[in-house]
């Protein structure tokens, strides 16, 4: 079990995460907030990039710092940008990880093909990476984070530059991986939470909004989720009374889902809140108008 | 170490090499061919080897007072053959020259303009067009015996107590009748000192780029989260001084297989104190001894430069600064401290501990300020 | 325009380029430092012209023996009526050794000095005629084949180098250019200290200066890895045209900033005022047995002034250069060890050309080469860099070269492919 006790993050005089608390066991979780949040803070914090000025995590019971290179030998991270030798070829660098994460040069040997066939790319195992488009990259990134077969994965932003059979691929295999391992995934990409994570942690203004399962989150929402169709001329009043969460245009007329506190009306048609619906309401500007809804 | 090894086979990147013999290739014909390919060069020098070699064979490693007669008396002889020459030569007697003597003065005696102009075609003729040996030889003989007969103490305009006394020493030993030369001495040191320079400009090249191309790519990220961690800063560190000891070994066997096309290995137990080097000593070396304290200097300025390198490597942010900050350093490293931290490390113009406890001193910093890096390194962000 | 002062901004702000620009300018002060403890005694010959101009004719000169011997008259009376002594001359004065601290005043012993440096020029002053007398240009040319071991037909292409210098020889002689005054060169060697130490120093450091400017420049986008966002821009690909454009004027900058700084506080320090329009091939700026002569008749001013042309235009040179390198080799890093290279080797190379062909003198055609020999341009200077036009030449010719690959690389850049 990984536990985040009281951690505080500051440069200076400027905040960037305040008295986070949280425990994580097996599964998926994931870290959803809009950029500048402290997400990304919090994510190298767990992989002892950065040092908490207050607090401490603990893996079983002992202070990741103290652990040093107990730690990172089962933890796995891949970073949002990550850099990369031009001139190597994937097994060049997944090989030249392997050693700076202490994975015998026999082991590596095997590995190194095994994980570049499972992120689809043991066509261009010895290709230099310098023609590698950004997709490539990046599942060169999701195959390094694993050589090490961690008990803890820390992805941030993983499915960046993924198509979209790439994304189902890869939530294919974090499922999987995460049976009898912590998977932390930052993400903005909602869809790929929706179907894998077992709960989500919504950070805001540097500390902890919420940390529940989907169901539980999208719960904020209930009943105040509508979905109707508008004419263009009234777009302008409609965005001024409610919260829209998204506007779609098809055959000549608007087709809008937004959140209302109000009595429904006949037109609008109650549909279940999503994971999207929440983060939008849940990161929506202040001086937003046409919503009044208590907050969970 | 198999992380230290991936990360000198990083430094040595194939690039980088070839770029690092072209460096070398260059270096060798801008400074070093010339003590390698042309020595001796010409006269007197060639002239005072091939005596100094003879001197070697017949005196041993040291001219004592009953050899340094017979030396005398070798030089006797061979005046009165360059008599026989001039006799046989009218040219000479023209203007009044009747035997070496005569001409060795001429430089110094009233001519008129006529008899100057015909002097001076003659005395060019003898030295430069037909080259007569001879004369050469004898120059450098006279050359020789005159430095073997003058005092040490005038070496020094002021010199010092401690300077006067080890002078003294060495007269008492004797070691001032060392069978050795400025000519051989000094090629070794023009030598030592090309090579050295080209070894340190290789090590700047070659590890510079060792902190600033990852920091710049960002691959601290990956690399400070694996099992090894910041640890790769020490491995880092030690990946660059064996690259650095690599490079300086190679370069130093080739200077040595280049050296010893200029034989003068039969000088190698010759005490380096010798008159006719003008340049004097703390400690009685023989010449092998000295060129071992050289090599010895060469890698701990190996070591310090190293270092030094990889602290700038760590600091600058972009290639610009790299090799804009290094600049000044180097050319001060060549300017002032390698003139006299290799071929200067035992010469008596420098207090006797002054240059040692530079050496220890620069030790010592570089590696307290490379000690507090790393500190560092383990507890700073990486955003 | 804006987008020109931003990229010029880019290197303003550059705590690189400034840092070394003040530690270069710093380092010409040194260099005249070292050398300024003479500066006073500069003033005994400035003193001469002023009196009597630096012509040296028949007027002038016996006026200058008048001065002198009234001085040797007042220098004998001091000396005798506190030492009892008279001397023929000064020299001979400081050639006895004795202790004259306690005897004389300082302000005697300044005087016997002056007086001494005065005979000097003097003599030497009457000595120019038999001295260049000896001076033959063919027998320069043959110690110059000698010396490098000539043969052939670049044996024959000196000797008619020499041969046509030997007209502006006898030109140089007839027209007096060679008599006048300047401070004693073998003595003082300002030759050598502005036009080779003080050149030799402000060449290196621009090319320094402008390699490091010119590859920042124009690697700037692809080290930041700002260049997909800067080249699909409206000005797009021209942008290089820009970085080009604003690389020349800030190498240029950079070298009237060193060579303004340098030679004001040259200049502040050594009095040059009354000799500004001195022949350069006067005798006394010659500072070893054979004396320098110009190519053709200029003053020291104008000598001058197309010494400092010389510079700014092997800057334009150097910078394209720099800028073709930087966009073949896109490591900032590489750029600056392969252009050092490249420079050693342009040394480097002549060497191997056999010396029995003319192929011989085309590795002197460079600005490398060029730049390394500042004191002796435009003057005779050796089998190579006599040819009347070889300075001349050799700028226009590589100015040329290095504009048509600027430009090439330059339309090449529109052409490739950008990651």
């Amino acid at each position: 079990m990984l536990s985040v006790n009281n951690v505080s993050k500051s440069y200076g005089k400027f905040v960037v995460l305040k008295d986070i608390n949280l425990e994580f066991t097996n599964g998926i979780y994931g870290l959803l907030a809009p950029n500048g949040a402290g997400k990304t803070t919090l994510i190298k914090i767990l992989a002892t990039l950065l040092f908490p000025t207050q607090g401490e995590v603990l893996y079983e019971g002992k202070d990741i710092i103290k652990m040093d290179e107990d730690y990172r030998d089962v933890l796995g991270y891949l970073p949002q940008d990550f850099g990369y030798y031009k001139n190597y070829s994937p097994k060049k660098y997944l090989l030249y990880l392997a050693a700076l994460k202490g994975v015998e040069q026999k082991i590596a040997k095997n590995k190194v093909p095994e994980l570049l066939k499972i992120v689809g790319l043991e066509d261009v195992e010895d290709k230099k990476m310098k023609k590698f488009s950004g997709g490539m990259i990046q599942r060169v990134g999701i195959a390094q984070a694993m050589l090490n077969d961690p008990k803890i994965l820390i992805l941030d932003e993983p499915t960046a530059g993924l198509d979209p059979k790439e994304r189902v691929r890869f939530r294919n295999l974090i499922s999987e991986l995460a049976r009898d391992r912590i998977v932390i995934l930052s993400t903005h990409i909602v869809s790929d939470l929706e179907s894998v994570a077992n709960e989500i942690i919504l950070i805001k203004d540097g500390t902890i909004a919420y940390k529940d399962s989907i169901e539980s989150i999208c719960k904020i929402l209930e009943d105040r989720v509508y979905e109707t169709e508008v004419d263009f001329k009234d777009m302008e009043r409609f965005r001024n009374q409610s919260f829209l969460l998204s506007e779609r245009q098809g055959n000549g007329i608007m087709k809008v889902r937004f959140i209302s506190n109000e009595e429904a009306m006949d037109t609008w048609n109650r549909v279940h809140p999503n994971l999207e619906d929440v983060f939008l309401y849940v990161y929506r500007d202040e001086n937003m108008k046409g919503l009044d809804v208590h907050e969970y | 170490m198999r992380v230290v090894i991936s990360e000198i086979k990083k430094i040595f990147n194939l690039k980088m090499v070839l770029l690092l013999i072209i460096i070398n290739i260059v270096m060798y014909f801008l400074f070093i061919e010339f003590n390698v390919k042309y020595f001796p060069n010409g006269g007197p020098d060639g002239d005072i080897y091939r005596i100094m070699v003879q001197m070697q064979k017949d005196y041993g490693t040291q001219m004592d007072s009953k050899e340094f007669e017979n030396f005398k008396s070798i030089y006797k002889e061979k005046v009165k053959e360059a008599d026989k020459y001039i006799k046989e030569h009218e040219e000479f007697s023209e203007i009044g020259i009747e035997n070496y003597n005569e001409f060795t003065k001429a430089e110094d005696t009233k001519m008129n303009d006529k008899d100057r102009k015909k002097f001076q075609k003659l005395s060019d003729g003898i030295f430069f067009d037909k080259g007569v040996d001879l004369f050469w030889e004898l120059q450098a003989r006279a050359q020789i015996i005159q430095q073997y007969q003058w005092s040490l103490f005038s070496i020094y305009e002021f010199p010092t107590t401690k300077q006067i006394a080890r002078i003294k020493e060495i007269i008492n030993n004797k070691s001032d009748t060392s069978v050795f030369n400025g000519v051989i001495f000094g090629n070794y040191n023009d030598l030592i000192f090309y090579v050295s320079m080209t070894i340190l400009l290789s090590i700047i090249f070659m590890i510079s780029p060792i902190f600033l191309k990852d920091n710049k790519r960002n691959i601290t990220s990956l690399q400070y989260t694996t099992k090894r961690g910041r640890k790769l800063f020490k491995s880092k560190v030690v990946a660059g001084i064996i690259a650095a000891f690599i490079i300086s070994t190679i370069q130093l066997i080739c200077m040595f297989i280049l050296y010893s096309h200029n034989n003068v290995g039969m000088f190698f137990n010759a005490n380096i104190n010798s008159s006719l080097t003008l340049r004097l000593s703390w400690y009685d070396l023989t010449f092998i001894q000295y060129i071992v304290i050289t090599v010895v200097a060469v890698y701990l300025l190996v070591f310090v430069v190293t270092i030094m390198t990889m602290l700038i490597s760590g600091l600058v942010h972009n290639y610009i600064a790299l090799v804009g900050i290094q600049l000044p350093i180097v050319f001060l490293l060549f300017k002032v401290v390698l003139s006299n931290a290799v071929t200067r490390v035992v010469d008596i113009q420098f207090p006797k501990y002054s240059i040692p406890l530079w050496y220890v001193s620069m030790i010592v910093l570089i590696t307290t300020l490379i000690f507090i890096r790393w500190r560092r390194e383990k507890v700073t962000d990486i955003r | 325009m804006s987008i020109k002062l931003k990229e010029l901004k880019k290197i303003i702000t550059s705590p690189v380029i400034l840092s070394l620009l003040i530690i270069f300018i710093s380092f010409n002060f040194s260099i005249i430092y070292e050398s300024s403890h003479f500066s006073g005694e500069l003033n005994v010959l400035n003193n001469i012209v002023n009196k009597f101009g630096y012509k040296i004719n028949n007027e002038s000169m016996i006026n200058f023996k008048k001065y002198y011997d009234s001085n040797l008259k007042k220098m004998n009376k001091i000396t005798y009526k506190k030492a009892s002594k008279v001397y023929n001359s000064a020299s001979e004065f400081f050639n006895n050794h004795e202790d004259i601290s306690n005897v004389y005043t300082k302000g005697d012993i300044t005087f016997f000095n002056n007086l001494r440096v005065e005979e000097e020029y003097y003599y030497a002053a009457m000595n120019i005629d038999s001295v260049y007398k000896e001076v033959d240009p063919m027998q320069i040319a043959e110690g110059e084949i000698k010396q490098y071991n000539l043969r052939g037909e670049a044996a024959e292409t000196v000797r008619s180098e020499y041969r046509n210098f030997n007209k502006r020889f006898n030109e140089l002689v007839k027209n007096g250019e060679n008599k006048n005054l300047f401070f004693m060169g073998p003595v003082y060697r300002m030759h050598s200290l502005l036009f080779h130490s003080l050149f030799k120093s402000f060449i290196f450091e621009i090319i320094i200066l402008s390699v490091l400017i010119t590859a920042y420049l124009v690697n700037y986008e692809f080290d930041n890895g700002t260049q997909v966002l800067a080249y699909s821009t409206k000005r797009g690909r021209n942008l290089i045209k820009d970085k080009f454009l604003v690389s020349i004027f800030s190498n240029l900058v950079v070298a009237t900033i060193i060579i303004g700084t340098g030679l004001g506080v040259y200049f502040t320090t050594f009095d040059y005022k009354k000799l500004l329009k001195v022949p350069i091939s006067s005798y006394f700026i010659g500072e070893f047995s054979k004396p320098y002569m110009s190519k053709w008749n200029m003053t020291f001013i104008q000598y001058l002034i197309l010494g400092i042309s010389l510079i700014y235009i092997l800057t334009l040179i150097f910078t394209g250069i720099a800028f073709f390198m930087a966009r073949c080799v896109k490591n900032s890093y590489i750029v600056f060890f392969i252009f050092a290279v490249v420079y050693a080797s342009a040394l480097v190379i002549p060497r191997f050309i056999p010396t029995n062909s003319n192929a011989v003198f085309i590795g002197e055609f460079t600005p490398f080469v060029l730049s390394m020999n500042s004191f002796i341009w435009f003057m005779e200077a050796g089998a190579f860099n006599t040819f009347k036009y070889y300075e001349l030449i050799t700028a226009f010719v590589w100015t040329s070269i290095t504009s048509v690959a600027s430009i090439c690389c330059i339309k090449n850049f529109k052409k490739v492919d950008i990651y």
